[in-house]
């Protein structure tokens, strides 16, 4: 069946991250939708391709996203199923806190068209570089940050915690765009749990553009609430009590290592 | 290309335009306008973004907290 889809990542940074087999896609598709964050980004899509159409027109304040993120889905799959090429060109990692592409793609393959994902350079992956920090240094636990707040997670505080979507933390309407005090205080108030309240958080924001500055904000945990906080801020929660051991389980290895010794042959 | 996309995707890529000098020296060089300028050599985004026209209000989200076919549970419970 003619029609495919390829969902690609575009990276961060402008010009500076999407691999070589993402640009290829874009310039060879019949059509690419574009799922990025910023609008100077997009124009240099457009220089990428004649027919780059945007995804930003299905968002508008007040409107719940599912909505927005079916349209998206439904934008790329009539074109698919027209028997065109499609590429949806998402900023960051296309398939990293980011529903459209995995729906589609999911979608797509459904309906017997071929479609896959190209990864992408994540939000994390700047992270990563620009604070220093290795998630598998202690481990990491990440969550959409109203998701986290809605259900009952097991927190692990001496790993690290990174909230995506921070700035529109507890917006149950998923209609919002910015960032609401109380929820914040709410959100402070179930981290208390875990975290002293004088715990020192990173607002972080990569840069986009290469005339960007990155931001790598230090701020008490209770300063959350009162903290500028835009759609494109992660939260960075370093971890707060050291790694206890596993006693038992120690236990259980140490035995196992001498029986092992005992009986060096057996498998 | 346009002109200061071009530029700023050569900024991204070119590791040599890393430092200030050769970054204000790569700006100076080109053919762009004086306002382009003043806006890169600056680092003035919200300027860049004027005088390009772009809507400096673009929406980044791209994930709910709650999907709206339940797949929340119904993933835990193919498990
Ligand atoms: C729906 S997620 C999309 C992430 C994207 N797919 C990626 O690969 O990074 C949106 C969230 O990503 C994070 N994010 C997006 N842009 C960012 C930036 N420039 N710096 C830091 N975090 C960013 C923020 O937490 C934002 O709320």
């Amino acid at each position: 069946m003619s029609g495919s889809l390829v969902c690609v990542g575009i990276g961060m940074k402008l010009g500076a991250h999407i691999s070589p087999i993402s640009r290829s896609h874009i310039e060879q598709a019949d059509v690419v939708f574009s799922g990025v964050s910023d609008g100077i980004v997009e124009l240099w899509l457009k220089e990428m391709h004649p027919d780059v159409r945007s995804l930003q027109m299905y968002y508008a304040e007040g409107k719940n996203r599912n909505i927005t993120y079916n349209e998206m889905v439904e934008a790329m799959l009539a074109e698919v199923r027209a028997g065109k090429n499609v590429v949806g060109a998402f900023y960051g990692h296309p398939g990293v806190f980011a529903l459209a592409p995995h729906k589609s793609i999911q979608q797509a393959k459904l309906e017997g068209f071929e479609a896959y994902m190209e990864p992408g350079i994540s939000a994390e992956d700047c992270l990563v570089a620009d604070l220093g920090i290795d998630p598998g240094k202690f481990g990491c636990q990440q969550y959409e940050a109203s998701q986290f707040m809605f259900y009952k997670r097991r927190l692990d505080p001496s790993a690290y915690l990174i909230l995506w979507q921070i700035g529109v933390a507890g917006d149950k309407t998923l209609g919002k765009f910015n960032s609401d005090k109380n929820k914040l205080a709410l959100l402070v108030g179930l981290l208390a749990n875990d975290y002293p309240s004088d715990h020192q958080v990173i607002l972080y924001e990569a840069a986009v553009l290469p005339i960007d500055m990155v931001r790598a904000e230090h701020i008490a945990l209770a300063d959350l609430p009162n903290a500028e906080l835009h759609q494109h801020t992660t939260l960075v929660i370093p971890p707060a009590k050291p790694m206890e051991k596993n006693q038992q389980l120690l236990e259980q290895i140490r035995r196992l290592d001498e029986q092992a010794q005992l009986a060096p042959c057996s498998a | 290309m346009s002109a200061v996309i071009e530029l700023l995707e050569k900024m991204g890529a070119d590791s040599s335009l890393n430092n200030a000098e050769a970054f204000d020296a790569a700006i100076a060089q080109s053919e762009l306008s004086v306002e382009l300028k003043n806006a890169l050599v600056n680092k003035n985004v919200t300027a860049l973004e004027r005088q390009l026209d772009v809507c400096p209000d673009t929406v980044c989200m791209l994930i709910p907290a709650e999907d709206d076919d339940g797949s929340e549970e119904s993933d835990a419970k193919e498990e």
